[in-house]
This record gives C-alpha cells, sequence and structure tokens, in this order.
C-alpha cells in the first residue's frame, strides 16, 4: 500500500466517524463507562495493595541482645549490624539502645503503669535491641533463625499470624484482581464488538458496494480499524481526565490513607491507551469479518 | 474472450438458476442476456464477477479459468471489470467525484492521476456539472451515468449491467444504453442482462435469451426475434 492510498484511507476513517456521529458517539460512552468502571478498579486494588505492604513494612522481627557491659557494646552493636544487614531479604536493622527501649515500654504502657518504670534508668532491665525489616515476609522464619546463629543475639521475636495474614491477604487481592480484570476486559470487548457490528451493519450495503468495485479486504477494513482506534484514543484520554480529577478530590482529603494520583498516573494512562486502541482495532476487525464476504 | 464451459448453478435453496450453458463471448463483442424475472441471465452475469460460484463446468476469460481462483484475488479480477446495477449503488455519503475516484484509489492510482481521469470521464458521461452533488440529490439517469463513470474509469476490458435500465423512465433509458453502445465502440466488451424489450429490438445486437436457466436462443437480432 503507498503512502497516497494510506493518507486517504486514514482520511477516510476521520470522515466516517464524522458522517456516523450519533453511532460513534454511543459506542465512545458505552466505552467510557467501561474505561471508567477499570480506572475505579484499578485504584481500589492499588490502595488496598499499598495499605497491605504498608501493614507489611511495619512487620518487622525485634531481635533483643545479651546484655553487654556497656563499654563494648557499641563497637560489638556495630558488628551485630553488619551481620544481620547481611542476612538474605533483610532490608534495614535499626538499632533501639536500652535507655530508647525503656523510654518505648513508658510509652506503651501508658500513663497508669508508667510509675512501674520510673527509677529504672540505673539498673535498666530492658535489653538493647533491632527491628529488622524484610523485604519478604514469607522469609521471616529463615531470617529468625540466621539472626539467632549471630554472637550476641539473645533471642528473635517475629510475629508470625500477622506476617502470615497480610501474606495471605496479598495474595488473594492478587487473584481477586487479575479475575476482575479479566472479567471487565470480557464484558468490555463484548460491548465494543457489539456496537461496531451495529456500525457494520448499517454500513454492510457501502461494504458490498466496495467489494464489487473491487476493493481489497484491507483496504476496506483500514478505515474501520482507524475510526475503532479514534473512539478508543478519545475514551483513553477522557477516562484519564476524569479518573484524575475525580480522585485528585478524594485524595485531597484522605491524603494520609491514599496513594496519590501521581505515582499510578503513568501506568493508568498506557493501560488506557493500550486498552482503549487496542479495543478499538480487536473489535472492529473482529466485527467486520461476516459483511466482507461479497 | 469469455468462455462458458458447461456451466450449471444451483442455489442452496434448489433452485436450478443456470442449466449447462455454453456460450463463448469475444472481445469488443456487445451482448444482451434476455429472459423474464427468474429466467436466470443474472446469475450469468454473477458468476462473472463470481459473487455466485458454478456448481458444474467451469468459465474462462482470457483462458484463464475463474472458477478455481482463490477468493483473496476476486478483487483483482472485479478490477479488470466495470459493473453497473438497476439501483446504481453509489456511496451515499460521497459525492460523484469521490464516488467516481473511490474506484481509482482502490487501484492505488496517483493523485495527478485521479485529478485528469475522473473529470475526462464525467464529462464522457454528461454530468460535468454535477461533480460536487451527492447521490440523493441526483435523478435516477444521473445516478446511472456516475455508476457509468465508475465503471469505466479504470479502462476495463469487460463492462457487465445488471438491469442498467430497469429503474429509469424510457427516455433516460435511451440515453444510458446509447452511452453503453459508445463504450463498446471504443472497445470494452459489454455484456447486459434485462428484459427491456424495446431496448433491445432497438439495438439489434447479439442476443441470448435464456428461460428457466436453459439458452434456448443466441443470435444477432431484436428480444422476441424468432427464426
Amino acid at each position: 500500500m503507498n503512502l497516497n492510498t494510506i493518507i486517504f484511507l486514514i482520511k477516510e476513517g476521520c470522515t466516517n466517524l464524522w458522517t456516523s456521529k450519533k453511532t460513534a458517539i454511543s459506542s465512545l460512552i458505552i466505552i467510557l463507562a467501561t474505561m471508567l468502571m477499570l480506572g475505579i478498579f484499578v485504584l481500589i486494588t492499588v490502595n488496598i495493595d499499598n495499605t497491605v505492604n504498608r501493614a507489611l513494612d511495619s512487620q518487622g522481627i525485634q531481635v533483643y541482645l545479651k546484655d553487654f557491659d556497656p563499654d563494648v557494646s557499641e563497637e560489638k552493636t556495630e558488628e551485630i549490624k553488619k551481620q544481620i544487614l547481611n542476612i538474605y531479604s533483610v532490608t534495614s536493622a535499626d538499632y533501639i539502645s536500652k535507655e530508647e527501649g525503656l523510654e518505648q515500654m513508658k510509652n506503651m504502657v501508658g500513663d497508669e503503669y508508667r510509675a512501674l518504670y520510673e527509677g529504672l534508668e540505673e539498673d535498666n532491665p530492658i535489653p538493647a535491641s533491632f527491628i529488622v525489616k524484610l523485604d519478604n515476609l514469607e522469609q521471616s522464619k529463615n531470617v529468625q533463625a540466621e539472626l539467632l546463629k549471630i554472637d550476641g543475639v539473645d533471642s528473635a521475636d517475629i510475629n508470625e499470624q500477622t506476617a502470615q495474614t497480610l501474606v495471605y491477604i496479598g495474595n488473594i487481592l492478587n487473584i481477586v484482581g487479575i479475575v476482575v480484570l479479566l472479567i471487565l476486559l470480557a464484558i468490555s470487548i463484548f460491548i465494543i464488538s457489539n456496537t461496531i457490528k451495529i456500525t457494520m451493519y448499517a454500513r454492510r450495503k457501502e461494504i458490498s458496494i466496495m467489494k464489487y468495485v473491487g476493493a481489497t479486504d484491507s483496504f476496506i477494513r483500514l478505515p474501520f480499524m482507524i475510526e475503532g482506534m479514534l473512539i478508543g484514543l478519545v475514551d483513553a484520554i477522557l477516562s484519564t481526565a476524569i479518573v484524575a480529577i475525580a480522585y485528585t478530590n478524594i485524595w485531597n482529603n484522605y491524603q494520609d490513607v491514599l496513594v496519590p494520583f501521581s505515582s499510578i498516573s503513568q501506568e493508568l494512562i498506557i493501560i488506557y491507551i493500550i486498552l482503549g486502541v487496542g479495543i478499538g482495532i480487536v473489535g472492529s476487525t473482529m466485527s467486520i469479518k461476516k459483511y466482507l464476504d461479497v | 474472450m469469455i468462455e462458458y464451459k458447461n456451466v450449471s448453478m444451483t442455489y442452496d435453496s434448489g433452485v436450478e438458476a443456470v442449466k449447462n450453458a455454453n456460450v463463448t463471448i469475444n472481445r469488443g463483442e456487445f451482448v444482451f442476456v434476455v429472459g423474464k424475472s427468474g429466467s436466470g441471465k443474472s446469475t450469468m452475469i454473477k458468476m462473472l464477477m463470481k459473487e455466485v460460484e458454478p456448481t458444474e463446468g467451469e468459465i474462462l476469460i482470457d483462458g484463464f479459468n475463474i472458477t478455481e481462483m482463490k477468493k483473496s484475488k476476486i478483487p483483482y479480477l472485479r478490477r479488470s471489470m466495470g459493473f453497473i446495477f438497476q439501483d446504481f449503488r453509489l456511496l451515499p455519503d460521497k459525492n460523484v467525484y469521490d464516488n467516481v475516484a473511490y474506484a481509482m484509489r482502490i487501484i492505488q492510482a496517483s493523485a495527478k492521476k485521479i485529478r485528469r481521469q475522473v473529470p475526462l470521464v464525467l464529462s464522457l458521461v454528461g454530468i460535468s456539472d454535477k461533480a460536487k452533488m451527492f447521490p440523493d440529490e441526483l435523478s435516477g439517469g444521473e445516478q446511472q451515468r456516475v455508476a457509468v463513470a465508475r465503471a469505466i474509469v479504470n479502462n476495463p476490458t469487460l463492462l457487465l449491467a445488471d438491469e442498467p435500465t430497469g429503474n429509469l423512465d424510457p427516455e433516460t433509458a435511451k440515453d444510458i444504453m446509447a452511452l453503453l453502445n459508445d463504450i463498446n465502440l471504443r472497445g470494452t466488451t459489454v455484456i447486459i442482462a434485462t428484459h427491456a424489450s424495446d431496448l433491445v429490438n432497438e439495438m439489434q445486437k447479439r442476443v441470448i435469451a435464456i428461460d428457466k436457466g436453459i439458452i434456448y436462443r443466441d443470435e444477432k437480432g431484436g428480444y422476441n426475434y424468432e427464426s
């Protein structure tokens, strides 16, 4: 196909879109509704995922050290920290000194029992510790075993049940996410191919005339594909704009809980463009086939 | 040269439209295929444009057996022919100029060639002044002229017409027939399926008469001529 012909067919696609405004607008609205639903779902998933991840992040292993002679402890703790950080999947190890530990304990028990801990500064019973964080909570048992092998470590506590529950929730969420996404995708393709089928039906006579004059299938198909693609593209832009405005408004009120739009906007725009254009092309190609057989 | 060799065509409904047809049409001939409605004359034309396939026999165009042709090659076969239908079959959203130019764009003619050829053909069929008008703004006769222009714009060697005057008043029908005769005089083979006896009688060309799928007469003369 030469350049002249391609330009002509692109123009044809645009002209067709203009001449069949009503059908085009109804397709546009239907696709927009589906894409908005998809966008809302993606945002909900991302936010739940984020919350679970944050909860996972806050889950650490508390590593208590044996009580050292205060004079050597600093050097020793540095060495222990190095060893901890060398363990696979450990991302950080934050040191909590005996004093900080006592202070945390006081805060934890609240004002009522605070008095019990008063005066303990002189002979502090709380050992120094590390809060060890992992990038994969499923590794926590292995990490715990490794930690206990380190010289100077007294105990390593993990809240195993919480960790496992969170991992479980995360996995379930991923599966549900994929299933719902596939269902929505199937619905979109179904709706769009049906809408285009209606357009095709209205133009079946035109298509048959083109065939009689000697047009090849691809020559007839290309303007329809461009039409579908343009509708998809406009939908992608509209969906992104609507979702961005609506979500940012909600985010303004719940900034501490929700993920900011900017952190997911790129992915969402890419998803929308691929989906809109892809569905437009696939939908129009699928539905025109029947009418090309003249 | 077109050859129908022992061609029969039975529709899925069981109707035998053509029975054992053997016809040879030479290059540059002007041929009428005549008969009543349902006689099989349109099927004879439709088989040439591969809208329907013969159930038996074969059709050769310039020695090439089109019955064995692949589906994907049909568009290229059709480009070597021009078609005219009773209902004109113009693209409703395109003006006269673009309707004719469309046939050239399909064969990927250059923009320059299109700009040169389309006005030439429009003037040949006598509708130069209507180039910017849309099909629904034209009379039946004018629409058929556009269809003729579209059919000949790529200089086909064969022009097929199925009841080209069926929707036209007698005077306009005569004009269209004269136009088709002019095209034939330029060397294009013209085959017309029709039941317009007046016109056939007047033109005195080769007549292939068909009834219930059987060709019962094939000679030069009028519609009702009996030898």
